[in-house]
C-alpha cells in the first residue's frame, strides 16, 4: 500500500479548558461538519484545515482528557481515536501555559503512546499578564517535540502548528502502544518528572505569583449565600430572556410566513397544489420555525456561560442538591442542555464518570422542558389564557418548567432507591479562570448550533407534513366539505379507529392524530393541527387562525373538543411524555441497550397518559370544562 | 493524621499522602494532587457543597469524600 492510500489524520488532544476547541475553530474555520453543544466535546469531530494553511489536512477534535488511562466514556473516545486505527498520523497536543505541571503529565503519557506530536501552547497572554515567562525552547528540548505558541484570540501561530503537524505526519509511522497501564508508583514518578520540567521551563516574577485575581469573582459567585442568589439570578435571566427577548422576533417570523402562505395562495389560485404549498409546507414548517429565535437565545446563553467559565461554577453549586438525588454536579450540564434538546443532552452525559449516575441522568433528561415542547406550550397556553393578562401565561409556563424538573427529580429519587448502590460517585471539577466572552465568537457558535438544530429538525417536519397532507387528501373527493374529506381520507380512518384511546383525555380523533404525529417530534403537533385544520386559508396570522379553528372544533354531538379540561390534560401529557424518536434513538445508541430506551419510552408515556386522563376527569368532575 | 476536610481556609498546606479507593486516588494524582504538593482551601460551595481548593495555578472543586483522601501534614 502506498502512503497516499493511508488516511492521514491529525488529532487535537488536550485537557478540558485548554483552548483545544478554539484552536480547532481556527484550523477549520466554518468548514467543520458537526457542532458541539454546551458542555464539551463529547465525540471526535472532524474538519478540514482552511486553504490559507496550505493543502487540506483532516483534523479530529477529541474530548478533553486529563489522562490516557480513561475514567469515563468521553476519555475512552479520545484514546480510541488515537489507538484504534493507524489513521491518526500526528497529534497536536494543546497545552495551557498557565497549568504546565499538570499538562506535562499528559505530555509524558503521549510520549509513551509513541505518536509524533507538536505542542501548541495556549493562554500565553495570561502567562504574561501574571508576570511569568516560559522557556519554550527548553520545553521543546525536554519533550523532544516542536513547540508552538498559539494565540487563541487572534490566531497567531496557527499556521506554524499546521506546518509542524504536516511534516510530522509524513514521517513513517513507528510502533504505537494501544493503551497505558501505569501503576501508582509510576504515576508518582511521572508527576515528579513533570514538576521538575516545570521548574526548568517556567520563570516567575517575584512580585506577582498567583492568578488569584482572575478568579476573584468566586468570592461572590461561590459564596454560601450570594452564590445561590447569583445562580438563580443568572438562570432566571437566561430563561426569562428566552420568552421576553424572543417575542418580537417570533412575531416577525410568524407574520412573514402567513404573508407567504396567503401570497402563494393568491398567485397559485384555488387548486390542490396551491393548498398543498400553503396549508401543507408553508404553514407546517412556519409553525415550527417561529420558535427558532427562542432556541437561538437559549444556545447563545449557554455559549456565554460556557465561555465565561461560569458553567463549571454552576455545576459545583448544584452538586450537593443533585447528590441527594443520586446524581452529581456533572449531571448539571446534561440536564441544563435538556432544556434545549434531549439529543445533545444525552450525548453530553458522557462526561459523567459514574455508570449509575449516567443511567439515572439519561433517564430523567427527557422530563426537562426541551425547546420542542415550547411550540406546543405556546399554542395551548395562548388557547387557555386568551384575552387574559400576559403574565398569567408566563406564570403557567414557568410552572411547566418547574413541573418537568420536579417530576424528573422524583424519578431520580425513585431510581436512586431502586438501583444497586455503587461507590463510583465522585465530583472533581476544575474551575477555569473567568474570561470575558468574545461577543462575535459567541454569536458565531450560537448561530451554528441553531442552524444545526434547524437542519436536523427541518427535514423531519417537512417529510411528515408531506405525508400528512397526502394522507389527509387521499382518496380525493370533489364537492365535499373539508371535514368529510378529512374523515374519509386514509389518515382520517386511522384516526377514527384509535379515537377510543384519546376519548378519556377528552379529545377527538383529529386531536388524537396530532398527538400521534407528535411522536415523530413534539413540535410536529402544532404543524399537524395546522395541516388538519387547514389554517392558511385566511389572511389572519397563522396562530390566530389555528386558535379560532380549535375553538370552533366540536365532537359530532356538538360539544367543544378543546376545553379548559382537555387542553390542561394535553399540556400535562406533553410535560411528561417522551414523544421524540430521535431521543429514543440516541438513548439506545448511547446506553447500548434497546431495553433501556424502550423501557424509558413506555414508562414515561404510560405515566403521561395516566396523569392526563386523571386531570381531565377530575376537572370535569369539578365542573370545569 | 488530618485530611483536607476541616482544614482552615486560606492556609497553605502540604499533602503528605493520597489514600483511598484506587480509581479515585489515581484521578486525584492525575489532577496534580500528590505527596509534597502545596494546596490551599479557598472556601466551600453553597448548600454545604464541594470544597474549593487551589493547587498551583489551578482551582478545583471536590467533594468532602474526595478531600478525605488527601492527608495533610
Amino acid at each position: 500500500m502506498s502512503v497516499d492510500q493511508i488516511a492521514n489524520h491529525i488529532a487535537l488532544v488536550g485537557s478540558p479548558n485548554s483552548g483545544k476547541t478554539t484552536l480547532f475553530n481556527w484550523l477549520t474555520g466554518s468548514k467543520f461538519k458537526t457542532v458541539n453543544y454546551a458542555g464539551s466535546t463529547v465525540d471526535a469531530h472532524r474538519g478540514s484545515t482552511l486553504p490559507v494553511y496550505g493543502p487540506a489536512l483532516t483534523v479530529l477534535d477529541t474530548p478533553g482528557i486529563y489522562s490516557l488511562q480513561p475514567h469515563g466514556r468521553d476519555e475512552e473516545v479520545t484514546l480510541e481515536t488515537l489507538t484504534a486505527t493507524d489513521d491518526v498520523r500526528a497529534v497536536i497536543l494543546v497545552i495551557d501555559g498557565t497549568q504546565l505541571n499538570r499538562q506535562l503529565y499528559l505530555v509524558r503519557q503521549m510520549q509513551e503512546l509513541g505518536l509524533p506530536m507538536v505542542l501548541a501552547v495556549t493562554m500565553m497572554d495570561i502567562v504574561k499578564e501574571s508576570g511569568r515567562r516560559l522557556d519554550l525552547e527548553k520545553l521543546s528540548e525536554l519533550c523532544d517535540a516542536p513547540v508552538v505558541r498559539v494565540d487563541g484570540r487572534l490566531g497567531g501561530g496557527v499556521i506554524d502548528v499546521v506546518e509542524a503537524a504536516r511534516s510530522l505526519s509524513t514521517v513513517h509511522p513507528g510502533r504505537r502502544a494501544r493503551g497505558l497501564q501505569w501503576d501508582d508508583a509510576r504515576i508518582e514518578r511521572e508527576i515528579s518528572v513533570a514538576e521538575a520540567w516545570t521548574k526548568l521551563v517556567v520563570f516567575k516574577a517575584p512580585d506577582r505569583l498567583t492568578l488569584d485575581h482572575l478568579r476573584r469573582w468566586d468570592r461572590i459567585l461561590l459564596h454560601p449565600w450570594w452564590g445561590i442568589l447569583t445562580f438563580f439570578l443568572i438562570m432566571g435571566t437566561l430563561f426569562s430572556s428566552i420568552f421576553w427577548v424572543a417575542a418580537p422576533a417570533m412575531d416577525l417570523v410568524d407574520a412573514a410566513f402567513s404573508a407567504l402562505a396567503s401570497g402563494l395562495n393568491s398567485v397559485l389560485g384555488e387548486n390542490a397544489f396551491s393548498d398543498f404549498v400553503s396549508n401543507g409546507v408553508v404553514a407546517g414548517v412556519g409553525a415550527v420555525l417561529v420558535f427558532v429565535p427562542q432556541i437561538f437565545i437559549l444556545f447563545f446563553g449557554f455559549t456565554l456561560l460556557e465561555d465565561s467559565g461560569y458553567l463549571a461554577r454552576a455545576a459545583t453549586i448544584v452538586d450537593r442538591p443533585l447528590h441527594k438525588l443520586g446524581l452529581s454536579g456533572r449531571a448539571f450540564v446534561p440536564i441544563l442542555s435538556g432544556f434545549a434538546c434531549a439529543v445533545p443532552a444525552v450525548m453530553a452525559s458522557r462526561n459523567i464518570r459514574s455508570a449509575r449516575e449516567r443511567w439515572i441522568t439519561v433517564f430523567i433528561i427527557p422530563f426537562m422542558t426541551c425547546s420542542a415542547r415550547l411550540p406546543v406550550y405556546a399554542l395551548l397556553l395562548t388557547f387557555l389564557f386568551h384575552d387574559q393578562p400576559a403574565w398569567k401565561g408566563g406564570v403557567a409556563l414557568t410552572g411547566l418548567y418547574i413541573g418537568g424538573l420536579f417530576i424528573g427529580s422524583v424519578a431520580a429519587m425513585i431510581l436512586n432507591r431502586i438501583l444497586k448502590k455503587s461507590a463510583d460517585s465522585h465530583f472533581l471539577m476544575e474551575l477555569p479562570i473567568y474570561r470575558w466572552p468574545k461577543p462575535g465568537f459567541t454569536l458565531h457558535i450560537a448561530l451554528r448550533r441553531t442552524i444545526s438544530y434547524v437542519k436536523r429538525a427541518g427535514p423531519t417536519i417537512f417529510v411528515f407534513v408531506l405525508i400528512l397532507w397526502i394522507g389527509t387528501h387521499f382518496p380525493y373527493q370533489s364537492g365535499v366539505t373539508p371535514e368529510v374529506q378529512l374523515r374519509e381520507s386514509v389518515i382520517g380512518r386511522v384516526g377514527v379507529a384509535v379515537e377510543p384511546v384519546f376519548h378519556p383525555m377528552g379529545l377527538d380523533w383529529r386531536a388524537g392524530l396530532g398527538m400521534m404525529s407528535a411522536f415523530v417530534a413534539r413540535e410536529v403537533f402544532v404543524s399537524s393541527l395546522a395541516v388538519i385544520f387547514s389554517i392558511a386559508d385566511t389572511d389572519a396570522s397563522l396562530q390566530d387562525t389555528l386558535l379560532t379553528r380549535m375553538r370552533e372544533a366540536t365532537f359530532t354531538d356538538g360539544r367543544a373538543i378543546f376545553t379548559g379540561a382537555s387542553v390542561t390534560g394535553l399540556i400535562l401529557f406533553f410535560m411528561i411524555a417522551l414523544q421524540c424518536l430521535s431521543t429514543t434513538g440516541i438513548t439506545w445508541r448511547e446506553m447500548g441497550s434497546w431495553k433501556y430506551a424502550v423501557g424509558q419510552l413506555i414508562v414515561m408515556n404510560a405515566l403521561a397518559y395516566i396523569v392526563a386522563v386523571a386531570a381531565v376527569q377530575s376537572l370535569r368532575a369539578l365542573g370545569i370544562g | 493524621m488530618k485530611s483536607l476536610t476541616g482544614a482552615p481556609f486560606f492556609e497553605t498546606l502540604i499533602i503528605s499522602h493520597v489514600e483511598g479507593e484506587p480509581g479515585l486516588t489515581r484521578r486525584l494524582r492525575e489532577m496534580g494532587f500528590h505527596t509534597g504538593c502545596e494546596v490551599r482551601v479557598l472556601g466551600q460551595a453553597p448548600f454545604n457543597g464541594p470544597l474549593v481548593v487551589q493547587l498551583h495555578d489551578s482551582v478545583l472543586a471536590l467533594r468532602q469524600a474526595e478531600a478525605e483522601c488527601l492527608l495533610i501534614k
